[in-house]
């Protein structure tokens, strides 16, 4: 179960992406690797967990978009698929 | 974007997601186009005025066309369908000729452009005179009670377009009217 396991911090990227401006092409909408830092098994050191981790796209503020679930440009195994066309939200 | 980890893993994301945005490009660079109207009172003409101006293929959406204002020099009214961009103008009753008008078209509610306007340039000429041929008076006709053609062989009109200089047929079939005629003792 979800709830039974700890959180933790998702370290990069810190922020999401500003200043965005749609150019026909597809937009992370983030910068950097994604990292997670966890606790090692002694309880106390952290380590950085790296894949695999996963991201997708919502619409937000009335924006229809889905993306289907795929790993961020870090994995190596996979490419990033950022909105092809999103709808400004502003 | 939602950040995420396979359920297999021993622990979950907390926060995992962020918030952005992406702006409206800047309006599009689009033609502004040029009409010829026949400077005819009450003269109609209606133009695809969506399929004239070079609309990006990636609107997302859109555009809403509305007339924001034309000049009235040669120009009765201005028209625009919000949803087609079909723009319908028609002539003025004024005798005197102008060179040209203007007509300015908003676009808005382009999902991924800014709004923007359109101006048309309209120009007008006269209305030309058809030439008909291939038809001869008909001849020795008699009174037989029924109508009668008063002509033979097949009328064909050409005119010079105006509007692409050039020698045309009319293609639309020409309207005559059968009479009864008697003559007058």
């Amino acid at each position: 179960m979800a709830e039974d396991k700890p959180a933790y911090k998702l370290y990069f990227p810190k922020h999401a992406a500003t200043g965005l401006v749609y150019n026909g092409t597809r937009q992370q909408g983030y910068s950097g690797v994604p990292v997670v830092k966890i606790l090692a098994d002694n309880g106390v050191d952290e380590m950085d967990y790296h894949a695999p981790l996963y991201v997708e796209y919502k619409g937000i503020n009335s924006t229809v978009y889905n993306s289907p679930r795929s790993k961020p440009q870090d994995m190596e195994e996979s490419t990033p698929t950022p909105p092809s066309t999103p709808a400004p939200t502003g | 974007m939602i950040f995420t980890v396979p359920e297999s893993q021993p622990f979950t994301l907390n926060p995992s997601s962020f918030e952005f945005s992406i702006a409206k490009a800047p309006a599009p660079a689009l033609s502004q186009p040029s009409v010829t109207l026949f400077d005819a009172p009450g003269s109609v003409m209606k133009f695809d005025l969506a399929s004239m101006i070079g609309l990006p293929s990636d609107l997302n959406g859109g555009p809403s066309y509305a007339i924001t204002g034309f000049t009235e020099t040669r120009l009765a009214s201005a028209a625009v369908d919000p949803a087609t961009g079909k723009l319908t103008l028609t002539a003025n009753d004024r005798a005197s000729r102008s060179v040209q008008d203007t007509v300015t078209v908003a676009l808005t509610d382009m999902g991924n452009y800014e709004d923007c306007a359109v101006q048309v340039a309209v120009s007008y000429v006269t209305k030309p005179s058809a030439t008909i041929a291939g038809v001869k008076a008909a001849t020795d006709l008699v009174y037989n009670g029924e109508p009668q053609q008063g002509y033979t062989g097949s009328p064909q009109a050409t005119y010079l377009s105006p509007l692409e200089q050039s020698v045309r047929d009319l293609q639309r079939p020409l309207c005559h009217h059968l009479h009864r005629y008697c003559f007058r003792r």
